[in-house]
């Protein structure tokens, strides 16, 4: 479950969705910014491929994704629990 | 609605346990500027703001402020993992551990409980917006002051990122008082409150 490329994966999805949080603030208080508003939806482009790509190899990130064949929402480390044995 | 990710909103991984850093940085848990009240203060002030913008600056902040309230908690069960009860006791943790032992109970630096005494929700959009001002302020410092002491850079680089969202969390804040005031009725020259005097936004 761990990993170099699980951390890697999970590196990249925390980058899409910072750089999503970050422009949707922004945007509060500019919401006639076309510029950022552009760049808040390639952002949420990029974190719907980058949890994709993790959920696909990892496990779910949201409920919404959990249940396959079995209920494994709770299979998978929590956000304190990265990296432990 | 909340929905929970199973993914922190910047990476902790602290290798090394450290009771006597853990000590410290819980007041950014509990303490009078920590994330607990920061989350409180944003999502209990969005009722009486009568701006839309306003109430979506305050939901977004809160919700983030959630997430720091998870990171730091993610610190300080890390910094105590593993420690043996010579480290909890040299480490000057042996207090906390007596009623806690490692787990992790919102409370200042200096021992206070959280409570809802540590920020206001006063139903004055104004009066709230400048306590939100001093609040950001109030928690970087609290970070500046932390980093003062913290060498170990698995620590610092968390909170060189929650310091950082203090600054920008300010911003946004600062531009949202901004807003509030343009609204204002052009007669109440001293910012009196827009949500209960009428005349007043």
């Amino acid at each position: 479950m761990s990993g170099k490329d699980r951390d890697d994966a999970l590196l990249a999805l925390q980058q899409a969705k910072f750089t999503a949080i970050d422009l949707a603030l922004f945007l509060d208080t500019h919401p006639d910014c076309a510029a950022a508003n552009d760049a808040y939806r390639s952002a949420v482009f990029a974190c719907e491929e980058a949890e994709a790509a993790f959920t696909d190899r990892f496990g779910p990130v949201c409920q919404r994704d959990a249940g396959g064949d079995r209920w494994d929402w709770t299979d998978t480390p929590w956000p304190w629990q990265e990296r432990e044995a | 609605m909340w929905t929970y990710e199973k993914a922190m909103e910047y990476p902790v991984h602290i290798k090394n346990p450290d009771a006597r850093l853990a000590k410290a940085i819980m007041s950014q848990l509990g303490g009078p500027d920590g994330e607990t009240g920061a989350a409180m203060r944003y999502l209990n002030q969005r009722y009486a703001m009568p701006y839309a913008r306003g109430i979506g600056v305050l939901t977004d902040i809160g919700t983030e402020e959630l997430n720091h309230m998870e990171m730091v908690a993610s610190i300080l069960y890390q910094l105590t993992r593993n420690l043996t009860v010579e480290e909890i006791v040299a480490e000057g943790f042996d207090a906390y551990f007596v009623d806690h032992t490692t787990g992790v109970w919102p409370c200042a630096a200096s021992g206070e409980p959280f409570n809802a005494f540590m920020f206001q929700s006063t139903g004055d959009p104004i009066a709230d917006l400048t306590e939100d001002l001093a609040a950001e302020q109030k928690a970087r410092l609290t970070y500046d002051n932390l980093l003062r002491m913290i060498d170990d850079p698995d620590v610092r680089d968390p909170i060189l990122f929650l310091r950082e969202r203090e600054i920008v969390h300010f911003e946004r804040f600062g531009e949202t008082l901004v807003h509030v005031t343009d609204q204002l009725n052009c007669k109440n020259v001293y910012a009196m409150n827009p949500a209960f005097d009428s005349p007043a936004g």
